[in-house]
């Protein structure tokens, strides 16, 4: 009898300890309780295998719904917690290989800067379609990357996450070992430019009256540069005392071509309800940044002097360094003007 | 002796459940079970009658649109299942679960599941296996397809009808069930987090606002024809001459197919105004085209179904060399109604 029942509850422990529960979905959380950046519950080295669905015209469809994205229910204390009732998550693709796209309800995400709505938590279900156009024939193994945002001023942006799409059913997802990347995709091609002015303003008691206008001279090339297709990132930091870093991305949908009678002049970015509400490139005049809401992530309660700024445009990336000749006003605004270039972009 | 090898049964059942697959169960999906109240059939807990799967515009081969969507997904009961306050059984491990299509509306709708397409009927598919880990588990959201004749835009609704079996004995295959898929439902609005949408919540009202007449006046045309029409037919039965009332649904009839293509392009500029790519960027062109057709068409089914013949009275006028009835496709012919003159 006591030999049974020991046996038995070594069985069972056994059991416990061998059975990892393993996410079915990708579990969309936070890194910290109510704030920090959002981030995902999921084993990365699982590729995303996709199987045939059609071939017409000498090219074959490749499709897969697994894996869907998810709401965490049940925060993981130490690792990822549960996101704010109402947050939306929208999915953003930063790197793709050609003929890999990815279908997000009604949204075809196919360039980088691209992204979508996949739903406000906890109405977070969605799985989306995984999808590979390749020769008939041909197969192989491809990649995407993907990030998370929200438009919520409580979280950042996930780290980047790379996946693997592959046709071949049993193959290691993780390749070389990368599972996820937490850097942003890095800009080849790295401008060091002198600041006209760098305004930034905040109200002790709204956070929605925070505001940003930021103006320096055109440094891109536009014969390389074309945000419309590849999308941007603004990144705005202060390692002063009072710390903060804004990071914010600039979709390639929502960047304009300039142009005077069909020439082109400049791009335009629009967003009404991002904390990035407009930029004007004109060539060879001006870049002009504006920002608004709570979104952004600047804080004057201490003097952030100096101020990094860094605007990426495809491989194109102008950095800027904001210290010198600055009036701040505390918990009110900041001001710099006329900043000279910086020996380097800030890491 | 007895007693504590339930007890230790009761241990492993729990521990069975928990180290399934984590958070299985959503209540977007279809819940796999079998009944509450007892039996081995195969059941699936889910609203069909009232739940439709919208689809979006995936990929298109000559004149031909596929529409594609996954959800809902299969997903079984996880042990703590509640639907309704009901809890659902939990399937044991080891429990293998297929799923076989039934019907796909005559060619118009497939689903691709597992990596198998199945579109045709009798076609089937292994779901997986309770207790097993991804990918062999029993959560799997299906592609579910829809083939439109016509460019992207093209309104259409279409149902797939399918069931599950299981390879073992304990259990009996479930009664079919029967999914709507359609493109005609427009995706969620995308509100803004960090301040009022204005933007956006404009773009749903502008919808409402726009549909709403469009609606009524379809209705309200195609009653006053159908009307004309009724009298046309009265006047055949009791062999009088018709021309008269013939030529008097004409003056009604033809007109009114400019007047509603007038009205839905206003309607569609409005809902592109504030919805489309100078709105709040909801929408696309296509998606509100495929709406208003889905607002057309169920006001033509709801005329059609309040006058008996009305497909055949349809038939006998033509607007600009094509038939009333081709004009207005949506417009349902009574089974019993017998085709030719009205």
């Amino acid at each position: 009898m006591n030999r049974l029942i020991a046996f038995i509850g070594v069985a069972l422990l056994a059991r416990a300890a061998a059975a990892q529960p393993i996410d079915v979905d990708m579990f969309i959380g936070s890194s910290a309780q109510g704030s920090g950046a959002l981030r995902m519950a999921y084993d990365f080295c699982r590729p995303v295998v996709v199987t045939e669905s059609l071939t017409v015209d000498g090219l074959t469809r490749w499709t897969s719904t697994q894996p869907g994205f998810n709401a965490l229910a049940v925060s993981r204390p130490g690792s990822i917690y549960v996101l704010r009732d109402t947050t939306p998550i929208e999915v953003v693709l930063r790197a793709v290989d050609p003929g890999v796209t990815l279908k997000v309800g009604s949204t075809v995400l196919d360039a980088p800067g691209s992204m979508a709505l996949i739903g406000n938590v906890p109405d977070v279900h969605l799985h989306p379609e995984w999808r590979l156009l390749l020769p008939e024939g041909q197969g192989g193994e491809f990649h995407l990357q993907l990030s998370l945002h929200t438009g919520a001023t409580a979280y950042d942006d996930s780290p980047i996450y790379r996946f693997t799409i592959t046709t071949v059913a049993g193959s290691d997802g993780c390749g070389d070992g990368e599972t996820t990347t937490t850097t942003l995709p890095p800009a080849t091609n790295d401008r060091l430019v002198a600041g006209t002015t760098l305004l930034l303003r905040a109200s002790p008691s709204n956070a929605a009256k925070k505001a940003m206008t930021l103006t320096f001279g055109d440094a891109f090339d536009p014969a390389s540069t074309d945000p419309t297709v590849t999308g941007g990132q603004l990144r705005i930091l202060s390692n002063a005392a009072n710390s903060f870093e804004g990071r914010h991305e600039l979709p390639a949908s929502r960047w304009k071509p300039l142009r005077k009678h069909g020439t082109l002049r400049g791009y335009r970015y629009k967003d009404r309800r991002g904390a990035i509400r407009s930029i004007v490139w004109t060539f060879g005049g001006l870049v002009r940044v504006q920002g608004r809401g709570a979104g952004l992530k600047h804080s004057l309660a201490g003097d952030p002097e100096p101020v990094d700024v860094a605007l990426a445009l495809g491989a194109e990336r102008a950095c800027l360094h904001f210290g010198g000749t600055v009036s701040y006003s505390p918990g009110k605004s900041f001001r710099a003007d006329n900043a000279a270039p910086p020996a380097a972009c800030a890491p | 002796m007895r007693r504590l090898l339930v007890i230790v049964g009761m241990l492993v059942a729990s521990l069975g459940v928990r180290v399934g697959p984590a958070a299985a169960h959503h209540v977007t999906d279809f819940l796999m079970s079998t009944p509450p109240g007892g039996g081995n059939e195969l059941i699936i807990a889910y609203e069909f009658d009232t739940t439709v799967a919208p689809l979006a515009f995936s990929f298109g081969i000559g004149t031909t649109s596929v529409y594609s969507g996954t959800n809902p997904g299969f997903d079984a009961a996880d042990g703590d299942e509640f639907l309704d306050g009901v809890q659902y059984h939990v399937f044991p491990p080891g429990v293998e679960i297929s799923v076989e299509l039934v019907d796909n509306d005559g060619g118009r709708t497939a689903m691709k599941l597992n990596g198998v397409t199945l579109s045709k009927p009798g076609d089937t598919v292994v779901l997986g296996t309770a207790g097993g880990q991804p990918p062999g588990d029993l959560h799997h959201h299906p592609e579910w397809l829809l083939f439109v004749d016509g460019p992207p835009g093209t309104f259409a609704d279409g149902e797939i009808a399918f069931r599950l079996t299981s390879t073992l004995p304990d259990y009996t295959a479930s009664r079919t069930y029967t999914l709507k898929l359609t493109n005609g439902h427009l995706p969620p609005v995308d509100f803004a987090a960090d301040t009022f949408d204005r933007a956006s919540a404009d773009c749903q009202r502008a919808v409402g606002k726009a549909v709403d007449p469009y609606i009524h006046a379809t209705y309200g045309a195609l009653r006053r024809c159908l009307d004309r029409l009724v009298t046309v037919r009265a006047q055949l039965v009791a062999s009088r001459n018709v021309d008269a009332a013939s030529a008097a649904a004409g003056r009604v009839c033809v007109p009114m197919v400019d007047k509603l293509a007038r009205l839905r392009t206003r309607a569609a500029a409005a809902i592109e105004k504030a919805c489309g790519a100078k709105g709040s960027k909801d929408f696309t062109a296509d998606e509100i085209s495929q709406h208003l057709t889905l607002a057309q068409c169920r006001a033509q089914e709801t005329a059609s179904a309040s006058y008996f013949r009305a497909q055949t009275y349809l038939k006998a006028l033509s607007a600009k060399g094509t038939s009333l009835r081709d004009l207005f496709p949506c417009v349902f012919r009574t089974s019993g109604e017998e085709e030719g003159r009205s």
